[in-house]
């Protein structure tokens, strides 16, 4: 039997707009006081929660994701988790953090940080892409064959489309080497 | 720079011919900047195909956009201003809520394309086919020395004895594109029942879709090999779950895990691990 918080996990996957407005209403403002209450201002508090419903959505397209706890509780882990790494970068020494209630540290909550940094990278780069491009280029990741990408697109052919996708791809891993954070991840 | 790419997306398909394959990955084992770059197509493919994402990235995006409008709650504020913001931000998402609800049965997501590749669903990771053996299973110890009947001397034969081929395979295979480190054991049972166990790790660039190895048990006689195992299984590897730091690793590892019964005498065994179209990748003595 599914939790009932579920219906949370279901919004995100269904980018289900009006819930997700509602999560903003019923669950940033603690958030926010967290933020605040650990170095943080009201920017910060909007990033991470941001942040962490993108790292929960993530999670929830895993095998085997069980929501076992309160959805506020994992939200509430993966946003410290999130923001103990911002404060680390910021300083050196460890600051630690003060809870606005009794923590449970839930291993669900973790956060891989290096796979959330690559993901930014390449979704802010494809967001750089024009409209045209991030269609095509999301159907072609999808494996969508050129033939349907074409109709779907209205394109007037196979070989336009080809070079087009060429393009377009091209100006992405452009935009993701150009990124100093590209230099950072690479092995 | 478009036939490069063309190439990497058909290797990392699968869709490339056994020859091309083989030539395209003996470039990848020689040259590190092309294997970034197919792993850097990789992981483009995997983040970028999740259409999922992209549309929660756009819809958090918009929201935090409408909220930025919301004044930093610091001391000094007065209360008016913001009881005034207050009320032009709800009148500003009951209007959007409002909105929405007048939207007819728009798709919350975009149609989805009318081809796809339908996923395999033939088989999960990690389970183990059983091919059935492609050989019997020589179920007699081979005729133990008698006295010769008529004088005649039979030869003894020693399943102990290593297999100067397979041993040579075993010290000299090295495959650094399908890098594979593993081990076979064998825990014998009752009478001649034998249990092989295979526990290795495939650290490889690119696994195209719906990879799978060939895992074959060879007694040590000379005969036999290679077409004679005592066993043939098929092992589908298991990509590992990725944790920690590491992001952008240019080689993804895989377990890859098995383990069969047979009835053999006891003796000397080999193992050998091949990927589909033959090649091997891995070869040793049981232990």
């Amino acid at each position: 039997m599914p939790h009932p918080d579920y219906r949370y996990i279901e919004a995100l996957q269904q980018n289900n707009q009006a819930v997700i407005r509602q999560m903003y209403t019923d669950f940033l403002p603690r958030i926010s006081t967290f933020i605040r209450q650990n170095g943080g201002n009201g920017e910060d508090a909007r990033d991470v929660f941001q942040e962490a419903l993108i790292t929960i959505y993530r999670k929830s397209k895993a095998d085997g994701f069980e929501l076992s706890s309160k959805f506020y509780t994992l939200l509430y882990g993966v946003c410290r988790n999130l923001w103990g790494n911002q404060l680390r970068k910021k300083s050196r020494s460890e600051r630690s953090i003060s809870d606005t209630h009794a923590y449970e540290n839930i291993p669900e909550a973790a956060v891989d940080f290096g796979k959330m940094e690559e993901k930014n990278l390449f979704w802010e780069a494809f967001g750089k892409l024009g409209q045209d491009c991030q269609q095509l280029l999301q159907l072609f990741f999808a494996r969508v064959k050129m033939e349907a990408i074409v109709k779907q697109l209205s394109i007037s052919s196979v070989s336009y489309a080809k070079k087009k996708k060429f393009k377009c791809k091209e100006q992405l891993v452009r935009l993701v080497k150009a990124d100093q954070r590209f230099a950072e991840l690479k092995y | 720079m478009e036939e490069l790419y063309d190439k990497v997306e058909s290797y990392l398909a699968g869709e490339l011919s056994p020859a091309d394959r083989a030539d395209f990955e003996a470039q990848l084992a020689s040259d590190p900047e092309l294997a970034t770059e197919v792993a850097l197509h990789r992981q483009l493919q995997e983040t970028l195909a999740d259409e999922g994402e992209w549309s929660l990235r756009q819809t958090l995006q918009t929201i935090n956009g409408e909220k930025e409008g919301e004044p930093p709650n610091e001391k000094g504020n007065t209360g008016l201003r913001n009881l005034l913001i207050g009320t032009i931000l709800i009148c500003g998402l009951v209007a959007v809520w409002f909105f929405n609800q007048l939207e007819p049965g728009e798709p919350t997501e975009e149609v989805v394309p009318v081809t796809q590749e339908a996923p395999d669903t033939t088989s999960s990771p990690g389970e183990l086919i059983v091919d059935t053996p492609s050989v019997e299973v020589p179920s007699e110890v081979p005729p133990p020395v008698d006295d010769p009947p008529l004088g005649r001397p039979q030869a003894q034969i020693d399943m102990f004895a290593p297999n100067p081929v397979l041993e040579s395979l075993a010290d000299s295979l090295f495959t650094p594109v399908y890098d594979l480190a593993g081990v076979v054991t064998l825990e014998k049972g009752s009478g001649r029942q034998k249990n092989f166990n295979l526990s290795g790790l495939l650290l490889t660039i690119a696994l195209p879709e719906d990879s799978s190895l060939v895992w074959r048990v060879y007694d040590n006689a000379p005969a036999r090999f290679p077409d004679q195992p005592l066993f043939t299984t098929t092992i589908i590897p298991e990509l590992q779950a990725e944790d920690g730091n590491i992001a952008f690793t240019v080689k993804k590892a895989y377990d890859v895990i098995g383990e069969r019964e047979v009835t053999a005498p006891d003796g000397r065994f080999y193992y050998t691990i091949a990927l589909s179209d033959g090649r091997l990748i891995g070869a040793g003595v049981v232990e």
